[in-house]
């Protein structure tokens, strides 16, 4: 029950907030009720795709895959194959911390790792659904740029923290 | 919501699963399975946060939303967003439908932009789990770096959608 609570606190916390809102403003709550769950209605179809393709993606994406590919050795070019890469990672940032954790102590470089958790900002498995709200243009603008900022923010993260450490 | 979209989107993860069963039949079901239970884990949460945004939407009136992060205040708005965006956390899933609200609420692309950039971005809540990963040095350079990275990325974009960076 405890357990429960935690769990569904920011569920509770807005049903509580209906319920009482409801009281002062019924007309008003409806509305919003509407809204909510016809915006939510419209995005199922495509909540639905993104929750299997993210699963395909884990299952048949394995951490190893990604490894192979960003060895020490690797330059430029591994920076940038990381940040491709990191756009198809799917998950929290904060469950992926510990594997990019792995991914640095197993000796992968400082620019690639942080060039990944930079492109992690594109969640490639979303974009459709940010594409629903947004639109495309929005969206691709968004997607090149921050692609491109994660390549130089992995570089210059290497710089920083390499020459702090010296 | 574009329906071409989603159909695209749909078409892409039955060809995933198709090339999933081929290859290994256990693990498709497995995926699929998983994909579900993602779903159902996910569904009370998202149902909560389109009903939050439900009552954004009805509740909160365009000028408390202008006078923080509205159409000429210039880079105050963007500040504002960047900080709001950068503290205030959650699953992608909610971060779109709200950027959509703001832009409708009257702040510009740019600021909009900032704002859903610095949610994905920078993890203020998740940080103290991000430094017992890597470390306060290699934390506080990532989340500097996303920080600058979510103003740039956001200014570029309202300078192209909308030809202005404030």
């Amino acid at each position: 029950m405890k357990k429960a609570l935690k769990t569904y606190s920011f569920e509770i916390i807005v049903g509580i907030s209906y319920i009482i809102l409801s009281f002062f403003y019924p007309q008003k709550t409806f509305t919003a009720l509407k809204v909510g769950t016809i915006l939510l209605l419209k995005m199922l179809p495509i909540f639905l795709c993104v929750v299997f393709f993210s699963s395909f993606l884990a299952l048949f994406l394995s951490p190893k895959t990604i490894q192979k590919y960003m060895g020490k050795q690797a330059g430029l070019k591994g920076v940038v194959i990381g940040a491709v890469l990191g756009t198809f990672i799917v998950g929290p940032l904060w469950v992926l911390f510990p594997l990019f954790g792995t991914l640095l102590k197993k000796g992968a470089r400082i620019s690639v790792v942080g060039a990944m958790i930079g492109a992690f900002a594109i969640k490639t498995p979303w974009i459709p659904y940010a594409a629903g709200f947004l639109g495309w243009p929005f969206i691709a603008i968004t997607v090149v740029l921050t692609l491109a900022y994660a390549v130089v923010e992995g570089i210059l993260m290497e710089k920083v923290l390499l020459f702090k450490m010296k | 919501m574009n329906i071409s979209g989603t159909v695209i989107y749909a078409v892409v993860v039955l060809v995933s699963y198709a090339y999933a069963f081929k290859k290994d039949k256990e693990k498709g079901k497995k995926g699929i399975e998983k994909g579900w239970k993602q779903f159902l884990k996910q569904l009370p949460f998202i149902f909560a946060i389109f009903l939050l945004i439900g009552l954004f939407d009805v509740f909160i009136p365009k000028s408390a939303v202008v006078s923080v992060i509205g159409r000429g205040k210039g880079f105050f708005s963007i500040i504002n967003a960047a900080l709001i965006g950068s503290v205030v956390g959650g699953p992608v899933s909610s971060v779109y439908p709200l950027g959509a609200v703001l832009l409708e609420k009257g702040t510009t692309v740019a600021v909009a932009a900032v704002f859903m950039n610095a949610w994905i971005m920078v993890g203020f809540i998740t940080m103290p789990f991000e430094i017992s990963v890597f470390g306060k040095k290699f934390v506080l350079v990532r989340n500097i770096f996303a920080v600058i990275g979510a103003i740039i990325i956001g200014m570029i974009t309202g300078l192209i959608l909308a030809g202005s960076i404030l």
